[in-house]
C-alpha cells in the first residue's frame, strides 16, 4: 500500500481527476489491519487525505476478517440517518493494485474519543455521549441495510451460531490432541443460562472510544467496521467491558451506564442489566478468542504468525480467566431428573 | 552440565540486552512496539521455563484424584477409564509431561461435566476450585494480572 501503488490505483479509478499521490504514511498500532494515511492532490488543485485499510500478510497476522464483507457493510451504512462513518471511496477487491485487498475511505481530520477521555473531560457527560453513540448504532433500523447485509433468520439462530464457536474451538483443540477444561465448563454453564431475547440490531463488533472520532462541531464518526454485523446488540456492551484503556466508562457505575442505555434504546431491565451484560462478554469476545487460539495452535505447528501469535498467549489466558469468573457467578445447570435422584 | 545462569536467567538477560542496546537504535515506532512485544514474550518464557513442569505435575495429580472421586460418586465408568488412561510417570522431559497433562485435562473436563450433570454440589465446587487453580497457574506463567473485573 505504498505511494506508487496508490498512484497507479487512483489513476485507474479516477482517471478524469488526474490524481497525484503526495505522501503515504503507515499508522502504527493496529492489531488486525494494516492502515496507511495518504495525501492526494486532484487535477483541480484540491488536496485530500485518504485512509487505506488492507489485509496484512496472512503468515504474519492473528486476526482475520473479510474485506469484501466490510466493503458491502460500509456502503450500506454510508447514508444511514443514525450515525456517520468515513465515506467509503474505493476498493481494490483483488489486491491487483495495492498488493492486498484494500478499502480506501475519506480521512477524518480529528482525534478519537479515547484521546478526548485521556484529556480529563467531564466523565459523566462523556459517558452519556459514549452511550449515545453506541445506542445510535444499535437503534439503526436493520431494514435500511437488509438488502445488502447478511442477517440471521432469528435471534435463536444467531445466539446458537455464536455459542457454536465454543464447540468449534473445543473440536479443534481435541483434533490437535489438546483439552480445555475451562472452556468446556464455560460452554456448559453458558448454555444453561440463555439470556432473554432482544430484537436483532446492528452490532459494531469493536465498540470502544478509540473507534469513535469526534470532529469539532460535527456529529461523531464511527470507524473500524471489520467485525460489524446484524446480531444481538448486547454483544457490543459485553465486548466493551474488557477494553483495558482508562478511563473506563462502564465499570465505575454499571447500573448508571445501563440506565442511560435502556432509556436510549427502549430495552427493559430484564434484557439489559449488569449480569446480562457480563454474560454477553462470553458472546461478544469469543470470535476473537477463537482467532487467538488458532494463531497459538499455528505456532505450535511451527507456523509463524508474527510476534502477535505469541504475544497474545497472555490474552488467551486473560479471557479464559474472565470467562470463568463470569460463569462462576451464574446458576449451575439443573441436572436431569434421573441424574439428580 | 552448565546450569548457571539458568534458562530463565538467560532469557531475562537477552531481553535486557535488547532493551538496552537494540531498542535505542530503532527510530520507527512500529518497530519499537514489536520489540517491546518480543521482550515481553521472552520474559514470559523465562517464567514458564522455571515453573511449567512443576505446575503441570501438581495439576495432573489433582485431576487424577478428582476424576476418581467423580467416577466413584456418579458411577461413570467412562470417567474412570480416562483417569486410568494417563499414568503419573517418572519421565520429566517436557514432551512427556505435556502429553500426560493433556490426558489428565481431558479426564478432568469430563469428570467436571459428569459432576454438573449429576448435580453433585460438593464435586462441582471442588472442580470449580481446580479450574481456578488452573487459570491462576496460567496467569502466573503468562505474567498476566486480571484483577478488578
Amino acid at each position: 500500500m505504498d505511494a506508487a501503488r496508490l498512484q497507479e490505483f487512483l489513476s485507474v479509478v479516477e482517471p478524469e481527476r488526474a490524481p497525484t499521490v503526495l505522501s503515504t504514511e503507515p499508522i502504527p498500532g493496529g492489531y488486525s489491519r494494516d492502515t496507511v494515511i495518504a495525501e492526494v492532490r486532484w487535477a483541480d488543485g484540491a488536496t485530500e487525505r485518504l485512509v487505506l485499510r488492507g489485509d496484512p500478510p496472512i503468515e504474519g497476522s492473528v486476526f482475520r476478517s473479510d474485506r469484501d464483507r466490510e466493503w458491502t457493510l460500509l456502503n450500506a451504512l454510508a447514508d444511514v440517518p443514525t450515525f456517520r462513518i468515513p465515506r467509503p471511496r474505493y476498493y481494490d477487491a483483488t489486491g491487483e493494485y495495492l498488493g492486498t485487498k484494500c478499502i480506501v475511505s475519506e480521512a477524518i481530520p480529528t482525534s478519537s474519543m479515547q484521546a478526548f477521555l485521556e484529556s480529563g473531560p467531564d466523565l459523566d457527560q462523556a459517558r452519556r455521549d459514549f452511550i449515545g453513540i453506541v445506542a445510535s448504532i444499535h437503534t439503526t433500523p436493520v431494514d435500511l441495510i437488509a438488502g445488502t447485509v447478511e442477517q440471521p433468520a432469528d435471534w435463536d439462530e444467531h445466539i446458537d451460531r455464536i455459542m457454536g464457536i465454543y464447540d468449534r474451538i473445543l473440536q479443534k483443540a481435541q483434533a490437535n490432541g489438546d483439552s480445555d477444561p475451562v472452556l468446556r465448563y464455560v460452554r456448559t454453564v453458558m448454555r444453561a443460562n440463555r439470556p432473554p431475547e432482544v430484537p436483532l440490531g446492528l452490532v459494531h463488533g469493536d465498540a470502544q472510544p478509540g473507534n469513535f472520532l469526534l470532529p469539532p462541531g460535527e456529529p461523531p464518526v464511527i470507524i473500524d467496521w471489520e467485525f460489524g454485523h446484524v446480531g444481538d446488540p448486547r454483544q457490543d456492551l459485553g465486548y466493551y467491558l474488557q477494553i483495558p484503556m482508562p478511563p473506563h466508562l462502564y465499570h465505575p457505575d454499571p447500573e448508571g451506564f445501563l440506565a442511560i442505555y435502556r432509556e436510549l434504546t427502549g430495552c427493559t431491565e430484564e434484557q439489559v442489566n449488569p449480569q446480562v451484560v457480563r454474560y454477553f462478554m462470553l458472546l461478544g469476545m469469543v470470535h476473537l478468542l477463537e482467532q487467538m487460539i488458532d494463531a497459538a495452535e499455528a505456532v505450535a505447528r511451527g507456523e509463524h504468525r508474527g510476534i502477535l501469535g505469541t504475544y497474545l498467549l497472555g490474552s488467551i489466558t486473560h479471557f479464559r480467566s474472565l470467562f470463568l469468573g463470569i460463569c462462576l457467578e451464574l446458576p449451575r445447570p439443573t441436572p436431569a431428573p434421573e441424574a439428580a435422584s | 552440565m552448565n546450569i548457571r545462569p539458568s534458562t530463565p536467567q538467560v532469557l531475562r538477560d537477552v531481553a535486557e540486552e535488547l532493551n538496552r542496546e537494540v531498542m535505542p537504535l530503532l527510530a520507527d515506532s512500529t518497530d519499537q512496539v514489536r520489540l517491546h512485544m518480543i521482550m515481553a514474550v521472552m520474559r514470559q518464557c523465562a517464567v514458564r521455563a522455571g515453573t511449567e513442569i512443576a505446575l503441570m505435575r501438581q495439576e495432573t495429580a489433582a485431576y487424577a484424584d478428582y476424576g476418581s472421586a467423580v467416577a466413584t460418586a456418579t458411577g461413570r465408568s467412562d470417567v474412570q477409564a480416562l483417569v486410568d488412561h494417563f499414568a503419573h510417570g517418572d519421565d520429566l522431559a517436557l514432551d512427556a509431561v505435556l502429553a500426560e497433562y493433556t490426558r489428565a485435562s481431558e479426564a478432568f473436563a469430563t469428570a467436571l461435566e459428569a459432576a454438573l450433570a449429576a448435580g453433585d454440589a460438593d464435586l462441582i465446587t471442588r472442580g470449580e476450585e481446580l479450574l481456578q487453580v488452573r487459570v491462576a497457574n496460567e496467569q502466573l506463567m503468562a505474567g498476566v494480572a486480571t484483577a478488578g473485573r
